[in-house]
């Protein structure tokens, strides 16, 4: 109940004319950016960071938060119209959306079936949020230096290890953000490291230009690819709010799924590297063993059903790791954490007490947010196909000039805009070559946090290396996670090498 | 001169980006003992003890990368996408003699008419949002002051 009182406390900090206002405008862009293929949550949520610098960091996260929430409602406006899916996690729900809207010739119920579907399973994935995000920080607060330093290390390269399909590469790519994060001043002994006499260094390598560059311009650079396809919806119906309507009968056969796949996706979203396109993926997996009146991937209304709340959900789970224990589950989630200590706030165990402002403020404008992407996401419906088709040749110039500025916005001169290309230009190849840079973006945002905890560990234990990894059984457990995600690509090339394992075919 | 933007080359960066990681492992390792590892004195670690450890480990999976992408296909890069960069750095030479924002209107104003060839309309309603996004955003909102290059200190000294 008490919970519940203070989710009460966080709508009195969110009802606010400005936090109303930027929750809004967050649940828009959101809608937008994820509609549109190719931009994606993490490019989204990054680009838009420089906007907040007016804001204070309550109104900002709600910012942010809303954008990234809603972002999971645009992602199937274009996988239902056009079968590409606008982001990761809607690559099921075109699986069902795209039949449902041209074979069973109804766009407009796709679309609504989706946004309910989203909505049911944020609510379930909130709610839940609601109560185990202060359980996860009463647990967080048991864990002691030691522990931290594990936990953070099994974050990590789990991450590293999940998000991709080499998990070698992902690991390296978890070192670098690390080492990058050390450029500048050494947090405890206030010198200079890493700056190789250069005087714009000695500040570090500057956040927001890092993460523009790393996510928006190299995404911009993909997008190259694509500026001379042709989006063009197969729909020939007109579609209107009233026309897009569901039935009774609709809704009976969206309400269970949704049910259902919002509380296992909200579980999903908690685990890090899981995120939300799992979810998707385990909540379509889920439906097949259920019920479902017309065979899945045939416009099945329970398939869209399933995967939409599980991804919504997750979405919603994946806040209660990064605020309760202060680790993002994905790469978003890193730039949500990266913002939130730009503003000097520190997710972990003390936010729900130090900062309940700010902790429930957030949860409660999540709450906000669902209701004002379902109502935008309804009310856009006449004009989701304009929307949708404006051609990637034109975005591409656009988020150009977005990068130049917002880099330039944060360190008032061109060093910003210098990291920002190095690190998109290098993004770029990294994904090019098979390292998606998820995993440094974590890693750069939690190296800090690691190396604080590892350091007072080591002063803690006086130098023994044992009594930070095998403390108690939390730090026993913990570290053998760490071990086993560790040593799993060094078995792999031993096993490959030993012709044990099939070697996968280069792609 | 005509570009031909579809030319493209292929690298082996699968074998060349692990080969930078080692490279960056083994620099921020040298660095990190010149810093010290541990203060035995009192106990406890010095500045270079997280980072050598990381450069460390760094530098066993980047070895590991090698050996993955000594046998892995070339990857194709495009001329084309490097119009991006190449863009932006002239959007920067320009700003240092016409200003940021003059040069961003006149870089979109290239990119999209004279280089994508798309129509007046939608290049007039794509200029007019980045102008809001630069100028009321940006610039009025955010208060931030864009330079005004050679020209505009000329003019308004």
């Amino acid at each position: 109940m008490e919970n519940l009182s203070m989710l009460m406390h966080g709508f009195s900090v969110v009802l606010t004319f400005e936090n109303v206002l930027v929750c809004l405008i967050g649940a828009l862009l959101g809608l937008v950016v994820g509609a549109m293929p190719g931009i994606g949550s993490l490019a989204g949520v990054a680009l838009l960071l420089p906007l907040t610098y007016k804001f204070n960091p309550t109104t900002a996260i709600i910012m942010l938060g809303a954008l990234y929430y809603s972002n999971m409602f645009g992602g199937a406006f274009s996988a239902i119209l056009l079968n590409i899916p606008g982001d990761s996690p809607a690559v099921m729900t075109a699986l069902d959306g795209y039949p449902m809207a041209t074979t069973r010739k109804r766009p407009g119920q796709a679309l609504f079936v989706s946004n309910m579907s989203s909505c049911i399973g944020g609510i379930i994935g909130m709610l839940i949020l609601t109560f185990m995000g202060p359980l996860l920080a009463d647990i967080g607060l048991k864990f002691g230096p030691a522990e931290m330093t594990v936990l953070l290390l099994v974050a990590m390269t789990s991450i590293g290890w999940l998000v991709g399909s080499n998990p070698t590469n992902g690991v390296i790519l978890t070192f670098v953000g690390i080492l990058l994060a050390s450029v500048g001043m050494d947090l405890q002994t206030g010198s200079p490291r890493y700056n190789f006499g250069n005087i714009y260094l000695l500040g570090g390598i500057k956040f927001i230009p890092f993460v523009i560059g790393a996510v928006g311009f190299a995404q911009v650079m993909r997008l190259m690819d694509e500026r001379n396809d042709k989006t063009e919806s197969q729909i020939t119906e007109k579609l209107t709010y009233k026309n897009s309507l569901p039935t009774k009968h609709d809704f009976k056969r969206l309400l269970f799924p949704a049910l259902r796949t919002g509380f296992v996706g909200t579980f999903v979203g908690v685990l890090p590297g899981a995120g939300a396109t799992t979810a998707s993926f385990l909540g379509y997996a889920m439906q097949r063993a259920f019920k479902s009146e017309d065979p899945l991937g045939t416009g099945a209304i329970e398939g869209i059903a399933a995967c939409e709340a599980a991804n919504n959900a997750a979405a919603a789970g994946a806040f209660a790791p990064l605020l309760a224990l202060g680790i993002p589950g994905s790469g978003t989630g890193a730039v949500l954490l990266g913002g939130l200590m730009m503003w000097g706030l520190n997710p972990g165990p003390l936010l729900f007490t130090n900062e309940p402002d700010f902790a429930w403020g957030l949860i409660a404008s999540l709450f906000l947010a669902n209701l004002f992407a379902l109502s935008i996401a309804l009310g856009v419906i006449p004009v989701l196909i304009k929307i949708l088709t404006v051609p990637v040749k034109i975005i591409i110039p656009v988020i150009i000039s977005v990068c130049l500025v917002g880099s330039y916005s944060d360190t008032y001169s061109f060093y910003g805009v210098l990291i920002m290309l190095i690190a998109g230009v290098f993004g770029y190849i990294f994904e090019k070559s098979g390292y998606g840079t998820a995993p440094m973006l974590l890693s750069f945002v939690l190296a800090p946090l690691l190396e604080d905890n590892l350091r007072k560990a080591f002063v803690i234990s006086g130098g023994s290396v044992a009594k930070v990894f095998f403390n108690g059984p939390i730090s026993i457990g913990l570290t053998i996670a760490f071990c086993a995600i560790v040593s799993a690509p060094i078995i792999r090339l031993i096993l490959k090498k030993a012709g044990l394992l099939k070697p996968k075919k280069a792609n | 001169m005509k570009i031909n933007e579809n030319a493209s080359i292929k690298i082996p960066t699968k074998l060349i980006v692990p080969i930078i990681t080692f490279i960056l492992g083994a620099v921020f390792f040298y660095i990190g003992l010149d810093y010290g590892f541990w203060d035995s004195n009192a106990l406890k670690p010095t500045k270079g003890f997280f980072p050598t450890i990381m450069s460390v480990a760094l530098m066993i999976f980047s070895i590991l990368g090698i050996v993955n992408g000594a046998k892995a296909e070339k990857v194709e890069f495009k001329l084309a996408n490097w119009f991006v960069p190449a863009g932006l750095l002239a959007v920067i030479g320009a700003s240092y003699i016409i200003g940021l924002v003059p040069a961003i209107i006149i870089f979109e104003f290239v990119w999209l008419r004279l280089y994508e060839k798309v129509s007046w309309k939608a290049t007039i309603i794509t200029l007019a949002i980045v102008v809001f996004i630069v100028v009321c955003c940006f610039q009025i909102w955010l208060g931030i002051d864009f330079p005004v290059g050679l020209i505009g200190n000329l003019i308004f000294g």
